[in-house]
């Protein structure tokens, strides 16, 4: 029985001994196949490199998931990724020049000729030519939400690089829309497909879209010049902190939307920090449908105890500039409503309130003079906008409740439930200012969420719509914000800095004021 | 001696609640005010925790802070105590369909962590702190409500139990002059180390945005606001966070040494 124990236990020690050996050889096997395997992908990386972007503003979040620009805001992630381009884009200083075009005129008020570079291919192989920018255009009109009230189309015609488009009354901002990112033209017979990717006429075409990555190869046909291989990954990644911390740890390559509060860790010789001043405004909107508001010696006490300085040069660490209109400032203009806690006092002792009882609050008729703000938490900086107001108007004796909330819109159907609303928008995105009056300040505007009507304003609204001469098209939007400004219908407070954060070896990343041209053809993985 | 053990650790905790009641009377500087020239200043006299990005003390913020952190775990776990020990005594003692029913209940939200369903419970609160307090009262008290039948299940059939029904006492009189006395031992030991751990889930609360809304101080939410400055400005993340840690240290020493008391 002894000598049976005594080879059972040999026999499980070898059996043991062979299993360690068989696992040790597969361990080898295994390890050779991987060297295998990243002997290869080092021979990858040799002639294609790969980045990973990490941005906060792609997603279902941010309505630009996937990369049809006939959806929603997918446009800019179309553009933005160097995917698809447009007949015009805006340079440095926000003007328009041509991209895909060649050159256009306008045959009369309604008519818009645009000649189409020859030579340029979607990634697909198809010429682009006016044939395929006309389908593209017409399931545009025939899909999306803003472009056919922007576009005002009534007929688009087609011959050989020859585009024309007709529209239904003078729209002389019809070439802005033509650098809008929804206008980038991609080849319908290729068409979308489910994961919602296109072909496009960019320097990179997308072999894998999802609503939170997108994987990008560079093209050898493109039609602007030679582009460095590449593989590129996007990664929608909303919160901040891990930004900061995928990039320190060598995950991410690029960042775009990198908290202000984690630059400092990044000012040294391992990362290149390129910024440049953008038209996306913090805004307040105030909400008319609360009498107190409509005091205008009210919003004046608003406007004027809003330490705008300090929020910039302090909350938001420089990365931005004060606005005192929807459009960056330029620096020899003053500021109407500039920074004055004793004049706010002054002015709400003048529509009657006063601290009668000491509370540290001004009242009237035994109440409090109390406000409701909503912002979201979705622009990191927003909700620290707002715990800076509610300081400030502290101390000129207004009471402020905050409310910081993703579900903003939903709440705001009930206009008794907020005074005012802390927003940030890009009030300048094609070069057309008009956009930005359109869009929320004029009676009938879809985003004028405080119900502010200003007859002048509405006037000259009508008047930028159907004036052509850009010069006189800047005069009258200039009078448009003078008179939003003046009114204290809307309270403006900061123009951000936008920054794209990357590690030393990325070369050729410029950021654009218009915030649409993040990949181009020049971006290199040194 | 079991009495001696006890002496220091309620006296931290009495200390702790007094501060905690009279925090906003405490504190050197104006938690609400902002002054942009000292923001993000280290600690140094006369900020001996530093400022916040509002040039706020955190000091004051942290003392201040300890009346919502500390008050509302407090009643949070009364609350859930409350409502568990009722739901199983009720049940203990009287059995039946109700017993069956009730503790299927208590089954269903013992099998979600609890942390979760207090989160999608807060949600649907308008209210910050109060919505906090009700959403981990309403996940935490199944607990309660199990140990306290099982505390009843094993005295309801003791002799005093008899004794006291053929003296004549109704359910009532049985319940509160009898069966309680006899069960609430646990029930306080367990309720006071549930104190830290719901001044923890608090703090989460708040630190996903759900408890205290600005600028009312609460230490979960200003770790929560001030997260993204760790690495240069530990400061201002770090003074809530030693508050929590102190808070919920004393506590649990409470509650050891309530259980040693005891002897459960």
């Amino acid at each position: 029985m002894k000598k049976q124990i005594k080879l059972l236990s040999v026999a499980f020690s070898a059996a043991l001994l062979l299993g360690a050996c068989t696992s040790s050889s597969k361990t080898l096997s295994e390890s050779s196949a991987g060297s295998e395997t990243s002997s290869v992908s080092s021979d990858t990386s040799d002639t294609a490199k790969t980045l990973v972007y990490g941005t906060g503003s792609y997603g279902v979040g941010m309505s630009d998931a996937g990369l049809n620009p006939h959806e929603d805001y997918s446009g800019w992630s179309c553009v933005r990724y160097g995917v698809g381009e447009t007949l015009f884009r805006l340079n440095e200083d926000i003007e328009l020049v041509p991209w895909l075009a060649d050159s256009y005129k306008f045959l009369d008020d309604n008519t818009l000729e645009v000649v189409i570079k020859d030579g340029i291919n979607f990634s697909s192989g198809r010429k682009l030519d006016a044939a395929a920018a006309k389908e593209c255009f017409e399931d545009l009109i025939a899909v999306h939400d803003r472009a056919p009230k922007d576009m005002k189309i009534q007929e688009i015609k087609a011959d050989g690089q020859t585009l024309t488009f007709v529209t239904t009354e003078p729209n002389p901002a019809l070439l802005n829309f033509l650098a809008e990112p929804y206008t980038a033209i991609i080849d319908m017979q290729a068409g979308v497909d489910a994961s919602k990717n296109i072909s496009g006429t960019g320097p990179y075409k997308a072999t894998a879209v999802s609503d939170s990555e997108i994987s990008l190869v560079s093209r050898d046909d493109y039609w602007g010049g030679e582009v460095s291989k590449k593989n590129i990954t996007v990664k929608s990644i909303t919160d901040g902190d891990t930004l900061t911390m995928g990039l320190q740890s060598g995950e991410l390559d690029v960042t775009s939307g990198l908290p202000y509060a984690s630059y400092p860790l990044f000012e040294n010789d391992n990362y290149n920090i390129n910024s440049v001043a953008t038209s996306r405004a913090f805004f307040l909107q105030l909400n008319f449908d609360n009498e107190l508001l409509t005091n205008k010696n009210i919003r004046s006490a608003i406007a004027m105890a809003i330490d705008k300085e300090g929020f910039v040069n302090v909350l938001l660490g420089g990365h931005g500039k004060v606005a005192n209109g929807p459009f960056p400032m330029k620096d020899s203009e003053n500021p109407t409503y500039s920074f004055s806690p004793e004049k706010s006092k002054e002015l709400l002792a003048n529509a009657g309130w006063s601290d009668s009882d000491n509370d540290g609050y001004v009242d009237k008729d035994g109440k409090n003079l109390e406000l409701n703000y909503i912002t979201y938490p979705g622009r990191t900086e927003l909700p620290i906008l707002a715990q800076s107001i509610q300081a400030n108007l502290k101390d000129i004796g207004i009471k402020l409740n905050i409310n910081s909330t993703e579900n903003y819109l939903e709440v705001m159907k009930d206009s008794t439930t907020w005074d005012i609303f802390g927003s940030a928008m890009v009030t300048n995105p094609t070069g057309n200012k008009g956009y930005f009056f359109d869009m929320t300040s004029l009676t009938e505007s879809p985003k004028n969420r405080g119900h502010y009507s200003n007859a002048e304003l509405d006037e000259l609204a009508k008047n930028l719509s159907t004036t052509f001469e850009s010069e006189k098209r800047e005069e009258i939007a200039k009078k448009m914000s003078d008179i939003l400004v003046d009114d204290c219908g809307f309270i403006f407070v900061s123009h951000l800095q936008m920054s794209l954060v990357s590690k030393k070896n990325i070369k050729g990343l410029t950021p654009m004021p218009s915030d649409y041209y993040e990949f181009s053809k020049d971006l290199v993985i040194e | 001696m079991r009495t001696e053990k006890l002496i220091f650790p309620s006296f931290l905790v009495i200390a702790l609640l007094v501060f905690a009641l009279f925090s906003p009377m405490l504190t050197p500087f104006d938690i609400t005010a902002q002054n942009l020239m000292t923001a993000k200043s280290p600690p140094s006299f006369p900020h001996i925790m530093g400022t916040d990005i509002y040039g706020r003390d955190m000091l004051s913020r942290v003392i201040a802070a300890s009346r919502i952190s500390i008050f509302s775990a407090l009643a949070v776990v009364l609350l859930m105590a409350v409502i568990g020990v009722v739901i199983g005594i009720f049940c203990g003692y009287l059995g039946g369909i109700a017993d069956t029913l009730l503790m299927r209940v208590s089954d269903i939200f013992l099998a979600f962590p609890g942390l979760v369903l207090a989160i999608a419970t807060a949600g649907l609160f308008k209210n910050g702190v109060f919505g906090a307090i009700i959403a981990l009262a309403s996940v935490g008290w199944p607990r309660y409500a199990r140990l306290s039948r099982g505390l009843v299940l094993s005295t309801k059939t003791s002799t005093y139990i008899n004794a006291a029904k053929i003296s004549g006492s109704d359910t009532i009189q049985i319940v509160f002059t009898e069966i309680l006395p006899n069960i609430i031992g646990p029930i306080v030991v367990t309720a006071s180390l549930d104190i830290g751990t719901s001044l923890m889930e608090m703090s989460a609360l708040s630190f996903l945005g759900l408890g205290a809304t600005p600028p009312t101080p609460e230490w979960g939410s200003m770790i929560s606001e001030s997260r993204s400055l760790l690495q240069l400005t530990p400061w201002i993340t770090l003074s809530p966070g030693i508050a929590i840690f102190i808070t919920v240290s004393i506590f649990n020493i409470f509650g050891e040494s309530l259980r040693d008391y005891f002897n459960v």
